[in-house]
């Protein structure tokens, strides 16, 4: 086989099984009356994004990283009710990845069908964290804070 | 084939060292194979004395000399070598007013976000979706549900 093609299909076999780490961060937010912002240990790694927000108490729901492949949807139970899905689709000239991501909840009912409280579409750049929120959890809401590792 | 026994004294008479110059002189004259050595010995010299002649220039020639080592040292065709540069220069001021005019029209490189929400949506009736940076520049989409969801 010629070399040339042969470098060029392995290639496109390498790109195409290339991988991208995506931390999710999910965490509790409401107010329970606090003067000053609490944060508990597992929220340390997004409280520098999360200071802005005007609840006053956090706390971890879930912390994890998601090894998804470029087209594929790679889904992860975050929370008895909702699930996180992540689909890489491709990285830009600035070497962003572009990812679309979803929250579904789970259905209510036997008969009920997953829907989809959040959809978005992000170019983000290496280890630059994003916020996801606004998701009904109990008393307060869940923040889901998304960044790509590579 | 030489076979005269004559022949070493030819050679010393050609070189001119012969004891009996006129004995020799008188024998080159009677033998042919002596007569025809001594004649390859004075073209053989003479070819020599010819390869070894050395050139000399006279007055007359050297004005012509020295201007053909001058053309070959002068500068190659300065005036075309000038356009040559003012073509260049002209070509790099072009393009520098190509950009500069490209910059003012588009306002220059557009400031690349860190993190891009393209798009955001929700398929929860009764619910909206907004879409925001904080001051850090932190990029967030908040999803505003309705009461009825949120219990």
């Amino acid at each position: 086989m010629n070399p040339l093609v042969f470098s060029l299909i392995v290639a496109t076999l390498m790109g195409a099984s290339e991988t991208v780490n995506i931390r999710a961060v999910v965490v509790h937010a409401y107010d329970s009356g606090n003067k000053e912002k609490e944060f508990d240990k597992g929220c340390e790694e997004v409280r520098d994004v999360l200071k802005d927000l005007q609840f006053d108490t956090y706390r971890l729901v879930k912390a994890v990283t998601i090894s998804a492949s470029f087209g594929k949807e790679t889904s992860t139970r975050v929370h008895p009710r909702y699930t996180l899905h992540v689909k890489p689709i491709s990285r830009d000239t600035h070497g962003r990845t572009k990812v679309f991501v979803r929250i579904s909840e789970a259905p209510k009912t036997i008969r009920g069908k997953p829907r989809n409280v959040l959809t978005t579409t992000a170019n983000a750049a290496p280890r630059k964290k994003f916020i996801l929120g606004g998701i009904t959890l109990d008393r307060g809401k869940g923040i889901v804070v998304l960044s790509v590792l590579n | 084939m030489n076979t005269c026994r004559w022949i070493k004294e030819t050679q010393r008479w050609c070189d001119g060292e012969a004891v009996d110059t006129e004995a020799v002189e008188r024998h080159v004259a009677e033998c042919a194979v002596c007569a025809s050595h001594a004649e390859a010995i004075r073209v053989m010299r003479g070819g020599v004395q010819a390869a070894a002649t050395r050139e000399i220039i006279s007055d007359a020639q050297f004005p012509a000399f020295m201007e053909g080592i001058r053309e070959h040292i002068r500068p190659d065709r300065p005036l075309r070598r000038g356009w040559r540069a003012l073509t260049s220069l002209s070509a790099t001021a072009a393009l520098v007013v190509a950009l500069i005019g490209f910059f003012l029209l588009t306002g220059g490189p557009q400031d690349v976000q860190a993190v891009e929400i393209e798009l955001y949506e929700t398929e929860l009736e009764g619910a909206t979706v907004t879409s925001y940076y904080s001051e850090d520049g932190t990029a967030t989409v908040w999803v505003t549900m309705p009461e009825e969801e949120s219990s």
